[in-house]
C-alpha cells in the first residue's frame, strides 16, 4: 500500500488515537545547524514527534517508539536530496523559532510551547499552500519537492506535513505504536466485516 | 555390468519441452500431460517450497528498516520493478532486479520479471 494511502486511511479509521496530530512540533537546539542526525537532533526529532503523538494513559507516544531512530534510518536512505533539503530546512526552522520565541532550545520547552512552535510551522505551511493555490496548481510540492529547492521559506513551508507524515507513518508501523496504541494481530484470520466497537477502544492495526 | 546406459536416449526424448513454468508454460505443460503427451518442463528458477521459503512471512512490519518502503538507490536500481506494487522490501527477494538482467525497450514495456518455479504464479 502506498504510504500516502495508509496515512489517509490511518486518519479516517483512528480519529481518536489522533487527537494531538494537529498540535505541532518544534526544535531544540543552540541555534547552529547540523544537518545530520548527532543524538541532539535525534533527541530534538523524538521531542518534535512526542508533541505531535504524545504518550497517553493508555497508549504510548511518539519518543517511546523512537521517532527520531527511524527518522534517521528513513530520511537517510528513502528520501531524495530535495526532500532531505526540505527536511534539515524545517529542523533548523523549528531551533530558531524555540530560541528566538522562547529563549530555550526546543527539548526544553513547557509542552504549551512546544505546541506553539510546531503550530506556527503548520500554519506557514497552510498558508503557503492557499498562496500556491492561487498562484498556479503546483502539485503535490512536498512530495515532488523539486521545484524552488532554494527557497528556503518555500522549503520549511514544505516541512511541516512531511515531519507529520514522518511521525504518523513511523509511529504506527513501530512495535509500540502498532501494538500498544492500537491493536495488532498478526495474522488476523478470516475477515469480519462488522465487529462490535466500544467507546475507547482501540482502533485495528491489522 | 559396467555403465552402458542403453536406454539413455529413450529417458530423454520427450514429445513436448515446455521453456519456462510460468502461468502459460505451466498451463501448456498441464495440457499437454493430460493428452498423454510425454512433457518436459525446464525453469531457469530455483524450486521455492512453501513456508520453508517465505523468508519475510513472519516478520512484522517495524521488523523492516523502512518499513517496508523502498530506499532511493532501490528505486534508482529497479525502475521497472519497482513499479510492481508487490516490490517492496518483503517480497523484492523474489523479483529480477533491473539492473542484474537489463533489456532493450524500443516502446515502454514494463517487464516484471521473477525467476522461481511457477514465477510470479
Amino acid at each position: 500500500m502506498k504510504r500516502r494511502r495508509f496515512l489517509s486511511s490511518v486518519a479516517i479509521i483512528l480519529p481518536a488515537a489522533f487527537v494531538s496530530t494537529d498540535i505541532l512540533f518544534s526544535s531544540c537546539n543552540t541555534g547552529t545547524e547540523e544537518n545530520y542526525f548527532s543524538e541532539e537532533n535525534i533527541n530534538l526529532l523524538d521531542e518534535i514527534g512526542e508533541t505531535i503523538i504524545p504518550a497517553t494513559a493508555s497508549s504510548p507516544g511518539a519518543k517511546a517508539a523512537h521517532i527520531g531512530d527511524f527518522m534517521k534510518v528513513y530520511v537517510t536512505d528513502c528520501y531524495t536530496p530535495e526532500q532531505q533539503a526540505i527536511f534539515w530546512s524545517g529542523v533548523n526552522k523549528v531551533k530558531k523559532i524555540s530560541k528566538n520565541k522562547f529563549g530555550n532550545p526546543f527539548p526544553k520547552l513547557a509542552v504549551s510551547q512546544k505546541q506553539q512552535v510546531l503550530h506556527s510551522l503548520e500554519n506557514e505551511s497552510k498558508s503557503s499552500k492557499s498562496t500556491n493555490k492561487n498562484e498556479s496548481a503546483k502539485g503535490d510540492a512536498v512530495q515532488t519537492g523539486k521545484e524552488e529547492t532554494a527557497n528556503t521559506t518555500d522549503n520549511t513551508a514544505r516541512f511541516y506535513p512531511m515531519i507529520k507524515d514522518l511521525v504518523v507513518f513511523g509511529f504506527f508501523t513501530s512495535k509500540r505504536g502498532a501494538t500498544k496504541a492500537l491493536r495488532y494481530i498478526q495474522t488476523p484470520g478470516s475477515y469480519q466485516g462488522v465487529v462490535p466497537y466500544k467507546k475507547g477502544d482501540k482502533a485495528w492495526a491489522t | 555390468m559396467g555403465n552402458i546406459n542403453s536406454k539413455g536416449i529413450k529417458e530423454n526424448t520427450y514429445d513436448a519441452i515446455v521453456i519456462g513454468s510460468g502461468i502459460s508454460g505451466g498451463w501448456a505443460a498441464k495440457e499437454l500431460c493430460e493428452l498423454g503427451v510425454k512433457t518436459l518442463v525446464l525453469e531457469r528458477g530455483r524450486d521455492v517450497k512453501h513456508l520453508i521459503d517465505y523468508p519475510t512471512m513472519a516478520k512484522d512490519p517495524w521488523d523492516f528498516p523502512h518499513r517496508n518502503d523502498l530506499t532511493l538507490k532501490q528505486k534508482e536500481e529497479n525502475p521497472v520493478a519497482s513499479k510492481c506494487y508487490a516490490f517492496r522490501e518483503d517480497a523484492m527477494h523474489f523479483f529480477v532486479k533491473d539492473k542484474e538482467h537489463p533489456y532493450i525497450q524500443e516502446k515502454p514495456f514494463d517487464w516484471i520479471r521473477g525467476y522461481q518455479v511457477e514465477e510470479k504464479v
